[in-house]
């Protein structure tokens, strides 16, 4: 083996004749007869799960070692000395964040291609945009929400449409509007995607304007602050919306990370949590994220980082920043488990359980999860759940995505 | 043809996500073999690979690039599966009938698969990934780098440190003859 040519041809032969014997027989039904029984999630939700497609592989969790009794004794003693001055310190360093300033206001939520602000509980609903009958996601016609659908401060409410000018559309093409709680359109503007990206301060939009390629910053007024182009090796598979750093001053897009004021976008690091679909709490100070399955607590910038969980999915914060739910599954083609975790101690509570469910959003007062999930019909459903107790309540039944608004307490 | 199979299987239709499966499950599963070294294994990082596929077919946007996506699927499968491998195991040998008839030849193309076999699993699954996407699946450089999901750079000079790690192991294997027993991460 001289020279990396021969070492290339011999290597790439050694793989084609190791590759030749045919995969088993009857795998493939297995497989198949095994998906024939699921339903694809819903967009919203095979985008909260891309964390399949964005696992960071330059990121190894557990890297090899070879583990000697010499080793491990010394490991128990600094585990040990850790811990210690973990009780010791822990608190001053994982202060919870002060309470929650808001309280629980309404309920928008998506039910067949109409939006709906309801009660809290789903109580009292009014259809604020009618669109076709059994319309969703793309469908001519018809009215979505995903991602938050209340800006931060509750004050305004984002959802899309299917553009009248691409009937019959395909996916994504669409128009953002805007309305305040009562429901009264504010303004509308162009916008295709998913999710919809708020601003942090509540001022702003940002949306696809042109998927992969282009995306808008829109105001209240309906004015476009800016245009930002994608660089072509930003692009990734999968369905990748806008996400704002928690000081408002970036959008993460795809793998990078692109200034607002005009600045030279740069790709994203794999050690950049921004670059893992990351969920940034109430108060900006953590991280929590998705890398390859795993939960990964960490300061904002991405350092301190602690692994907390495995085989997690769909991660929301607590407004209080004390607590992480989440739905944790054995395999992927499992039912899913609503679970709690403490980020300080990782302390974990089972809460529920479902063929597919997704926790949306935490109450402001931390006690109530709005969760998404479905039954053996595959019926989609809005529930809360009690975040102590894990008591159940239906709140809508068809609806896949809602959201709380989170309203003042000097309201 | 694909690209249309792929908007069906988008909008919930399994047959056309059968299709596609039934058209990418040998590749999948050679792919997945040759970075795990398990025949096993691979059936179950590909039975996960494509079980994640049809429930997230949704976040596919670009349906030209589902053939990177679903690789990009099977290796991270593949890294998973990896790292639940604890246990020591026994190297399985393929005895072909080239190899049953004991010429020179052939005796030597034996010793040569045994050397790289025992080479290539001292590598580690992400340098077994590398190595499989650029030599076997043949991915250009910038497609082998989203299979992987890493920067183009990254993909190189990952690329090259893996082909000197097996370079390495196999001129160590020249010096010191072993049994066919190996562990694998």
């Amino acid at each position: 083996m001289t020279g990396h040519t021969d070492f290339d041809r011999t290597l790439t032969g050694w793989f084609e004749a190791d590759a030749l014997s045919p995969a088993p027989a009857g795998d493939l039904d297995r497989v198949l007869d095994a998906t024939r029984r699921r339903s694809p999630r819903p967009a919203w939700l095979a985008t909260l799960g891309a964390h399949w497609v964005g696992a960071g592989a330059d990121v190894r969790l557990f890297p090899p070692f070879r583990l000697r009794w010499s080793t491990a004794i010394v490991l128990i003693l600094v585990v040990a000395a850790f811990l210690g001055g973990a009780i010791l310190i822990g608190a001053r360093i994982l202060q919870p964040s002060p309470q929650p300033t808001g309280r629980l206001g309404h309920l928008a939520y998506v039910l067949d291609g109409d939006i709906f602000v309801a009660d809290w509980d789903g109580r009292n609903a009014i259809r604020i945009a009618d669109g076709v009958p059994g319309g969703g996601p793309g469908v001519c016609g018809s009215f979505w929400g995903e991602g938050p659908m209340w800006s931060p401060d509750g004050s305004h409410l984002a959802y899309r449409s299917a553009w009248e000018e691409n009937c019959p559309g395909t996916i994504g093409d669409g128009k953002v509007f805007v309305s305040d709680p009562g429901g009264h359109v504010v303004v509308s503007f162009p916008g295709t995607g998913w999710l919809v990206s708020w601003s942090p301060d509540s001022s702003r939009v940002a949306t696809w304007v042109e998927l992969d390629k282009a995306v808008g910053i829109y105001g209240l007024d309906g004015v476009r602050q800016a245009l930002l182009t994608v660089p072509p090796g930003c692009k990734s598979p999968g369905d990748f919306d806008p996400v704002w750093s928690p000081d408002g001053t970036s959008l993460v897009i795809a793998a990078c990370v692109v200034p607002v004021d005009g600045r030279a976008p740069r790709r994203a690091s794999s050690d950049d949590p921004r670059s893992h679909h990351a969920a940034y709490s109430r108060d900006g100070t953590h991280v929590v994220f998705n890398d390859g399955g795993f939960l990964v607590v960490a300061a904002a910038d991405g350092t301190h980082r602690r692994l907390l969980a495995e085989r997690t999915d769909s991660i929301v914060w607590s407004p209080t920043g004390d607590r992480v739910a989440f739905t944790w599954s054995f395999d992927a083609g499992g039912p899913n488990n609503l679970r709690v975790m403490e980020v300080a101690n990782g302390n974990t509570r089972e809460l529920t359980s479902a063929i597919q469910m997704a926790p949306l959003r935490f109450s402001p007062e931390g006690d109530r999860i709005l969760v998404s999930q479905k039954d053996h019909d595959n019926v989609p459903s809005l529930w809360t759940v009690n975040a102590f107790s894990s008591d159940t309540q239906r709140l809508v039944t068809g609806a896949s995505w809602g959201d709380w608004q989170w309203q003042p307490t000097d309201h | 043809m694909q690209r249309d199979l792929v908007l069906r299987a988008r909008n919930g239709d399994h047959d056309a996500f059968s299709a596609l499966a039934a058209d990418a499950f040998d590749r999948l599963h050679r792919t997945a073999r040759l970075i795990l070294r398990s025949d096993d294994r691979a059936a179950d990082a590909v039975q996960e690979s494509l079980t994640a596929a049809w429930l997230h077919i949704r976040a596919v946007r670009d349906p030209d690039r589902f053939d990177a996506w679903l690789h990009r699927l099977l290796v991270n499968a593949c890294y998973r599966e990896a790292r639940r491998a604890k246990q020591r195991q026994v190297v399985e040998v393929h005895m072909t009938a080239a190899d049953a008839r004991g010429d020179g030849d052939a005796q030597d193309r034996t010793a040569m698969r045994d050397q790289l076999e025992r080479g290539f699993r001292r590598l580690t699954p992400e340098q077994r990934a590398v190595l499989v996407v650029h030599h076997y699946l043949g991915l250009p450089d910038a497609e082998a780098a989203i299979v992987l999901e890493i920067a183009v750079g990254t993909f190189k000079s990952r690329l090259n440190r893996a082909s000197t790690a097996l370079r390495a192991a196999l001129e160590a294997d020249e010096r010191t003859p072993t049994v066919a027993t190996e562990s694998i991460a």
